[in-house]
């Protein structure tokens, strides 16, 4: 039998681990803030970098959200601080497409992938990491938060401005469009 | 496959109609409007899983079909399987940490002590349930929750997108009659209840729902529930937090949802796990209940039920259509539950492994920044 691969949480820092180490960092700990970061980093950059398509960007979309997030730290009314800093990392990107007028209509198919900088020689990643640059803004988006972010289409959902039916509609068409890509 | 069914309905039509128009003195086989029985909507309408269910493993799936019951045995844990992990009220678990995306409801359905310990009987029916996924849920619950799974009709989270568009609807659209909207996580329904005829309101609904809501006429529904569901009008509206923005998106209607889920439908309705449709004359069929003229969209198998035609002559070539609408109906049933199984050979195996292999490349193909970027960071706080 096939083992399921699925967006998992487990290896993903808990809500509720995180609110601690929110907490511990607003008394000024460093030590909590780069759990944080050792944690996190690489999720929000790879949404950052599925969004702005381009690796320079997506680090200052990244720095911004840390940047931030140590700065101004979610309080304790915020239940789930892993949507909230993904949201921040969402917003952010959104804000510095917009600025650069990359895209006249964000909401437009885009292919970046001629822009696209792929450093990895590992055959696996050029294949997805291509295929994945094949696919509109929002589609790339919402697989990144789901697979390496863990969410859920409700928290996508939130995160992102959408309706959770959109964003399993789109997830569902994400996966087709790369299966076509991919040959699978 | 959706051929094969297409033709079964067309056969299993042409077999019946002249059956039913001809026997039209007796009373049809459901009925509609005015005639609605009472319903309960907390009793759960999804038919549990014969014993082939994914939660139980095969052989104990025979014996459980097979044999009378183990007197020494209680009975609350011959209906279902007990969990192995540690949470004792899994209800309370997800509705803090948030219930699955593949679940569709989950209803207490007894509780029981036994030598002092309180065991609790668990209905929960899955969207696409497949024996892994049962067994995840079996590793969080407790050894005293005892678990039978079912096959549900809609996932929870997609139940509470229609329940925003329908409490929406009912404050905004007031002619429309909606007296109260009722989202139930122990049955996978939406209950709306209306001042008028329901068979209209599925007329003008049922396709752009999906077939999730069911609507039922004030006379008809049951009173005095605690946290029912939305009022319009009702300043201590149970749900505060729809929002004009979320109801006017997209509507997610049948169309969208079989994309999301390729696997576990036909037209709206899904095929039960271990359905054995041999020489059943009720077939899960597509389409809304209204144009069926059901009392509910989705309640167990929805088809048209054959007329007993005993006493009647009737040519011989209906019979051959109906027995042959019978048969290619069960060849998609069986080519469809062999998609459900877990391990199966096959294309929904296939398609299953393909969007695995896919995720688990995405997986693989996390990016990492730059390793200064953290201390790019650093400088720019301690600035």
């Amino acid at each position: 039998m096939n083992s399921t691969v699925k967006p998992d949480r487990a290896d993903i820092l808990s809500d509720k681990r995180l609110a601690e180490l929110i907490g511990e960092m607003r008394g000024g700990s460093m030590k909590a803030f780069d759990e944080i970061y050792s944690a996190l980093s690489k999720p929000v950059y790879t949404v950052a970098l599925r969004i702005a398509g381009e690796r320079t960007l997506a680090e200052d979309i990244t720095q911004d959200v840390f940047v931030k997030l140590y700065g101004s730290p979610p309080d304790d009314s915020v239940k789930k601080p892993r949507a909230y800093i993904f949201a921040m990392a969402h917003n952010a990107a959104i804000n510095y497409l917009k600025k650069l007028s990359q895209f006249e209509d964000i909401e437009s198919a885009e292919d970046i992938s001629d822009n696209y900088s792929l450093q990895s020689a590992a055959e696996n990643r050029l294949d997805i990491a291509a295929a994945l640059a094949k696919l509109p803004r929002a589609e790339r988006e919402i697989v990144a938060l789901h697979v390496n972010g863990g969410f859920k289409f409700r928290e996508i959902a939130q995160i992102m401005g959408i309706p959770a039916g959109t964003a399993a509609w789109r997830w569902s068409k994400a996966i087709k469009t790369l299966r076509q890509i991919l040959g699978e | 496959m959706k051929k094969y069914l297409t033709l079964a309905f067309i056969l299993l039509s042409a077999a019946v109609l002249p059956v039913h128009s001809a026997s039209a003195a007796q009373p049809s086989a459901v009925s509609f409007a005015e005639d609605i029985p009472e319903r309960d909507p907390m009793e759960h309408t999804q038919p549990a899983l014969n014993e082939s269910a994914p939660a139980a493993s095969e052989s104990s799936a025979t014996e459980e079909s097979s044999s009378l019951p183990d007197l020494d045995t209680p009975m609350i844990f011959q209906s279902g399987e007990r969990g192995r992990g540690d949470v004792e009220d899994i209800i309370a678990y997800w509705e803090e940490n948030g219930y699955p995306e593949n679940l569709s409801f989950i209803a207490e359905t007894r509780s029981e002590m036994i030598d002092g310990v309180v065991y609790t009987n668990y209905d929960i029916g899955l969207v696409l349930a497949t024996e892994e996924k049962c067994e995840e849920i079996l590793d969080i619950a407790a050894n005293n929750c005892v678990i039978r799974f079912t096959t549900g009709t809609t996932a929870l989270w997609e139940r509470e997108c229609h329940f925003e568009k329908l409490c929406y609807l009912s404050v905004q659209e007031k002619d429309l009659g909606f007296l109260e909207v009722r989202l139930y996580k122990n049955s996978d329904m939406i209950e709306v209840v209306v001042s008028g005829s329901e068979k209209t309101y599925y007329e003008h609904f049922s396709k752009q729902f999906g077939g999730v809501v069911v609507f039922v006429n004030e006379r008809n529904a049951v009173t005095g529930i605690d946290n029912a569901g939305f009022v319009p009008g009702n300043s201590e509206n149970k749900v505060a937090d729809y929002t004009e923005k979320t109801a006017n998106a997209e509507i997610f209607h049948a169309a969208s949802f079989l994309a999301v889920y390729p696997n576990g439908w036909i037209g709206d309705s899904p095929i039960e796990l271990g359905a054995d449709l041999d020489g059943v004359n009720t077939i899960g069929i597509g389409g809304s209940g209204a144009d069926l003229g059901l009392a509910s969209p989705f309640e167990g198998t929805i088809g048209i039920a054959a007329e007993p035609s005993a006493e009647k002559s009737v040519p011989i070539w209906l019979f051959v259509a109906g027995a042959a609408a019978v048969i290619l109906a069960a060849i998609a049933a069986v080519t469809l539950r062999m998609r459900f199984k877990a391990g199966a050979d096959g294309t929904a195996a296939a398609h299953g492994s393909a969007e695995n292999k896919i995720i688990a490349a995405i997986k693989s193909a996390e990016e990492h920044p730059d390793p200064r970027l953290l201390e790019k960071i650093k400088d720019n706080i301690t600035k």
